[in-house]
């Protein structure tokens, strides 16, 4: 019993929240409640995190046993869902990481799609630093004109400046299933985003494995979908920014348009992928060689299999935090909650170069307009 | 010993769902003060998680007690030996990965469903819960206005619970689970009797619409049903041994995620009994197939 209290034990494990009872119903609330209702800073103190024990088949509560899976080089790898994501601990990225901490984080991150790295003590300096240990940088963004000052290769994804940008509220870049900039010819390899400021509840990000999708179609459709080839670009139907702001004229004036396997060979593992990205994938005609309607009926069974339940984690974020994502096998989800409420939410991404995607046929991905996406901002 | 005006906190979870609580040991006799905040809080959080409680089954059934008459364990499948109002929940007898609300085949569902993990896997084997109210406040006005007017059956008589292939076990399981059919007709748009909010009253016992063909049910159910399953509609629980979690039935649903294999997943599942649900234009459900399953659920007054 005492590993069990030990571990669950939540006693004091925060200050309570101040704010006043939220439980909506005045007159029925009989004792005090406190409900957490503050933005959560790097640096402010964390909401408490919880991480269960890697292990946890037990029979009755007395016999749990803590048996975390700690691989030899030191690195602890805690899978987080049935297909996706593994929290990694045991590292701290404000060092320099030697060549086998990177192999092993590497190697997780090939098994896992996305790894996680709890309250992280770095700024964009040390992200960048961590980022160039697994490939060359791309700059923040294709559309990206106002990076932070000195560091070309952030994109803050910061509530608190899209009113300004995009000419419409949101907490995200793009609040449907994608993949990051697939309307490049050479969407990047991988993503690294780091949680600054986070709302008290909501914000979540999903992620889903693209392979387990594929590997879990019907072996006649993983046979159609390997022949089939789609139209990605940047925009989609999916209104990302108001039509009269800034960005949207930038958008129009270098629009970036590619052709991709809708099957992905993955360079480095052999395994193929599902590589649809709905919000890059979202207009007329997008499957080359069938009409319009084929070509969206087709993508919704698609769509509907990638965003399974079960091929998805869903992360909780914490400041500090930073996840890791292997972009030519993934599709990720921002936050539609919290519109709502009145959260500022910051975080900053980087990205790896990426090659051009093959396909099961071996051909390359096709450059329709824009231009390849290569390292930049180096200094 | 009795508790009294027992203070805890409540974390939100997600942006429109669920709330742990924390600094409630639900082993202790609870006064009413706590069980009435805990109450509003289900009313507005809709999933509430009490993590690493160290409930038996008796004591599972003494909380859930606390907030109206309990249910048997199922309509048709056995409870667990020696406490009948106690379902087993195992992943050797089938998954529930499909959204549903609890027992909607029969003409009072449960109000609440409390489900308190005993095996878990390391990882895998969420619980996902949506907000429906949420989901019918997302519908453009002229969608909730078909809503409000339609009626759906819900049976238990389909492939609900998909066993893993070949397995004896499981084929008996979906035998047991048929045994007695029910068809009930609910309103697609239930109002909640304690808050009066309207929820989309649908999931995977509504098989089809009342006088609507196969087909045209098949696309407005799937058309309403997209709203509830919309990610920031719902929360995801990831389950520790020894969490309980509390979810209004009358205005959730849920999915079991079913991503971890062969290894064990059990739960316990104790339900409070509910009413006949009451539609937008105040009609009741009813019973088209079936008995009242009142070996079930104590009969509405």
């Amino acid at each position: 019993m005492s590993a069990f209290s030990g571990l669950f034990d939540l006693s004091g494990a925060v200050p309570r929240s101040k704010g006043p009872s939220r439980t909506g119903l005045p007159g029925s609330v009989a004792v005090p409640v406190n409900v957490n209702e503050r933005s959560v800073t790097a640096g402010s103190g964390a909401l408490p995190t919880f991480h269960p024990p890697f292990h946890q088949s037990i029979s009755t509560l007395e016999h749990l046993t803590m048996t975390h899976v700690v691989h030899e080089l030191g690195i602890d790898v805690r899978p987080l869902s049935g297909y996706t994501g593994a929290e990694v601990h045991g590292v701290d990225l404000s060092r320099d990481l030697d060549d086998q901490t990177v192999a092993e984080i590497r190697s997780a991150l090939l098994r896992w799609k996305v790894v996680f790295f709890r309250g992280q003590s770095i700024g964009h300096a040390e992200q960048i630093a961590f980022a160039a240990k697994f490939g060359e940088l791309t700059a923040a963004h294709p559309y990206e004109d106002a990076p932070p000052d000195g560091f070309p290769q952030i994109l803050p994804i910061d509530s608190r400046r899209y009113e300004a940008k995009f000419g419409t509220r949101k907490v995200t870049y793009d609040n449907g299933w994608h993949t990051d900039v697939t309307a490049l010819v050479n969407p990047p390899a991988g993503s690294i985003l780091r949680a600054d400021i986070v709302p008290p509840y909501g914000g979540d990000t999903a992620w889903t494995n693209l392979v387990a999708a594929y590997e879990g179609l019907p072996a006649p459709l993983r046979s159609l979908a390997d022949q089939l080839r789609a139209r990605h670009s940047f925009g989609g139907n999916r209104r990302l920014f108001a039509a009269d702001s800034d960005y949207a004229r930038r958008v129009a004036a270098e629009p970036l348009v590619a052709i991709h396997p809708v099957v992905r060979v993955h360079p480095e593992t052999g395994e193929r992928a599902l590589f649809v990205s709905p919000s890059f994938t979202a207009g007329e005609n997008e499957i080359i060689g069938f009409s319009s309607r084929q070509s969206r009926r087709l993508l919704e069974l698609f769509y509907e299999e990638v965003s399974r339940p079960q091929y998805t984690v869903r992360f909780r974020w914490q400041p500090g935090d930073v996840a890791f994502w292997d972009n030519r096998a993934t599709a990720h989800l921002g936050p539609s909650d919290l519109n709502h409420l009145d959260f500022d939410r910051v975080l900053y991404r980087v990205t790896l170069v990426g090659d051009i995607p093959v396909g099961v046929d071996g051909k390359q991905s096709e450059l329709v307009t824009g231009q390849p996406f290569l390292a930049g901002g180096d200094h | 010993m009795t508790v009294t005006g027992t203070d805890f906190d409540l974390r939100r979870v997600a942006g429109r769902i669920g709330a742990e609580v924390v600094g409630v040991d639900l082993r202790e006799n609870l006064d009413d003060d706590t069980i009435a905040s805990i109450r509003a809080a289900l009313l507005e959080y809709k999933a509430l998680f009490f993590r690493g409680q160290k409930l038996d089954d008796t004591g599972q059934q003494r909380f859930a007690a606390r907030f109206g008459e309990l249910t048997t364990a199922h309509p048709t499948v056995p409870s667990l030996d020696g406490s009948p109002n106690v379902l087993r929940v195992d992943s050797a007898e089938g998954r529930a990965n499909n959204w549903h609300t609890d027992v909607t085949f029969v003409v009072s569902p449960p109000s609440a469903s409390t489900l308190r993990s005993i095996v878990v896997p390391p990882y895998g084997g969420d619980t996902l819960i949506a907000n429906s109210a949420a989901a019918y406040r997302d519908l453009p006005g002229e969608l909730r206005e078909l809503a409000d007017r339609i009626w759906a059956e819900h049976t238990n008589d389909y492939d609900y619970a998909i066993p893993p292939a070949d397995s004896e076990k499981t084929k008996a399981f979906r035998e047991i689970f048929v045994s007695r059919k029910y068809r009930t007709a609910h309103p697609v748009v239930r109002v909640h009797p304690e808050t009066g909010e309207r929820g989309l009253f649908i999931g995977g016992f509504a098989q089809r619409i009342v006088d609507l063909s196969t087909t045209e049910s098949r696309d407005i159910l799937r058309l309403l049903q997209a709203y509830v399953t919309r990610p920031e509609n719902t929360v995801r629980w990831r389950w520790a041994p020894g969490d309980l979690a509390f979810f209004d039935n009358r205005i959730t649903q849920h999915y079991a995620v079913d991503d971890y294999g062969d290894l064990p997943r059990l739960l316990h599942r104790v339900t409070v009994a509910g009413g006949v649900p009451v539609g937008a234009d105040g009609r009741r459900s009813y019973t088209i197939e079936g008995d009242d399953a009142s070996h079930y659920t104590p009969l509405a007054a």
